[in-house]
């Protein structure tokens, strides 16, 4: 029953003709219908739609020519294949810039913050220990 | 040059050689065009699209490498750029901004293809309207899963490559748009369709 549950997708995607079934699964599906008639069933419905689809108007052939149209592509430029080692080149410029700008902030940050921990806006006033010390 | 692969071609072009270029474009403009078309539902779109993917071809070739270079030697690198061009192009429809046109615009500019038998010609070219107008109402994604799977024949794993989704979400796709299908045009379906 899976299998003919799987027949059914199959007539539903790929239509009645078994030419157009995946070549992998072909070869099962044609013996599933030649034993059920529901199989049949199936195939005859698609194969009324394929009927209709086979009556679908045909693209107009282009109206440009092959030799002209390719005449004027080619006048635009290609895009050049940059040799590894300015790939490389630029590469490392880009890392290093994005380090040397990552270590620059961070040394801002870290001194300001620094400076900030080193002298408190409002640092409490030392306590003398002799006032409170009971001797 | 004639019988050289697209990978080959490629990478000629990515020197600059214009004439490997031109060799690929007149391979794949038809198709390209095709597929499209199909999925935008307009033939303007389309050809725009498909000047953007081989302007992106052209300018990317320099840096053009096949995903599998022992693929390539062995002669499996058609579809290599195939599957690399045809999913710029996918994904470029997708992408693209400006709404369809109204259904009859669309609908006038494919071609319906009335030579293969004796069908009453008035009544398949109103079937074939229906069906365009039909697709033209479905969500892009599901109009391109079709285009790809149906309508250009590709497999399940490169359809989905180029939608870059799973083959379950593809086939999500396929079941949701021809169940549209079914319901918009199911009075055709039932007289027979085509007869």
């Amino acid at each position: 029953m899976t299998r003919l549950a799987r027949f059914r997708e199959l007539i539903g995607a790929y239509g009645a003709d078994p030419k157009r079934w995946p070549t992998a699964e072909r070869a099962e599906a044609e013996a599933l219908l030649a034993r059920f008639p529901e199989a049949a069933d199936l195939q005859r419905e698609a194969a009324a739609l394929d009927a209709l689809l086979d009556l679908a108007p045909t693209p107009a052939a282009p109206r440009l020519e092959a030799a002209t149209l390719a005449a004027r592509i080619a006048t635009a430029p290609q895009e050049t294949i940059r040799p590894w080692r300015l790939r490389f080149r630029d590469e490392f410029w880009i890392r290093a810039v994005g380090l040397a700008a990552a270590a620059i902030i961070g040394f801002v940050v870290g001194t300001t913050q620094m400076a900030d921990l080193g002298e408190p806006a409002s640092s409490p006033a030392p306590i003398d220990v002799a006032e409170i010390s009971p001797w | 040059m004639q019988d050289e692969s697209d990978d080959a071609l490629m990478r000629r072009a990515g020197s600059g050689d214009k004439t490997a270029f031109a060799l690929l474009v007149r391979r794949h403009l038809a198709r390209a065009t095709a597929l499209a078309q199909r999925i935008t539902g307009n033939r303007s779109d389309a050809e725009e699209i498909v000047q953007e993917a081989f302007l992106r071809c052209w300018q990317k070739a320099p840096e053009w490498r096949p995903a599998n270079d022992r693929a390539a030697n062995d002669g499996g690198s058609t579809a290599q750029f195939g599957t690399w061009l045809y999913r710029v192009l996918v994904n470029l429809c997708l992408d693209r901004r400006r709404r369809p046109q109204p259904v009859e615009i669309e609908a006038a500019e494919m071609v319906a293809d009335h030579s293969a038998d004796g069908f009453d010609e008035t009544a398949r070219g109103e079937t074939s309207r229906r069906v365009q107008a039909a697709m033209t109402q479905l969500p892009e994604r599901q109009r391109a899963a079709l285009a790809l799977c149906y309508f250009e024949g590709m497999g399940n794993i490169e359809a989905a490559a180029m939608l870059d989704i799973s083959i379950g979400a593809l086939e999500s796709l396929l079941v949701r748009a021809r169940r549209a299908l079914r319901d918009a045009l199911g009075d055709l379906a039932e007289e027979g369709g085509a007869g």
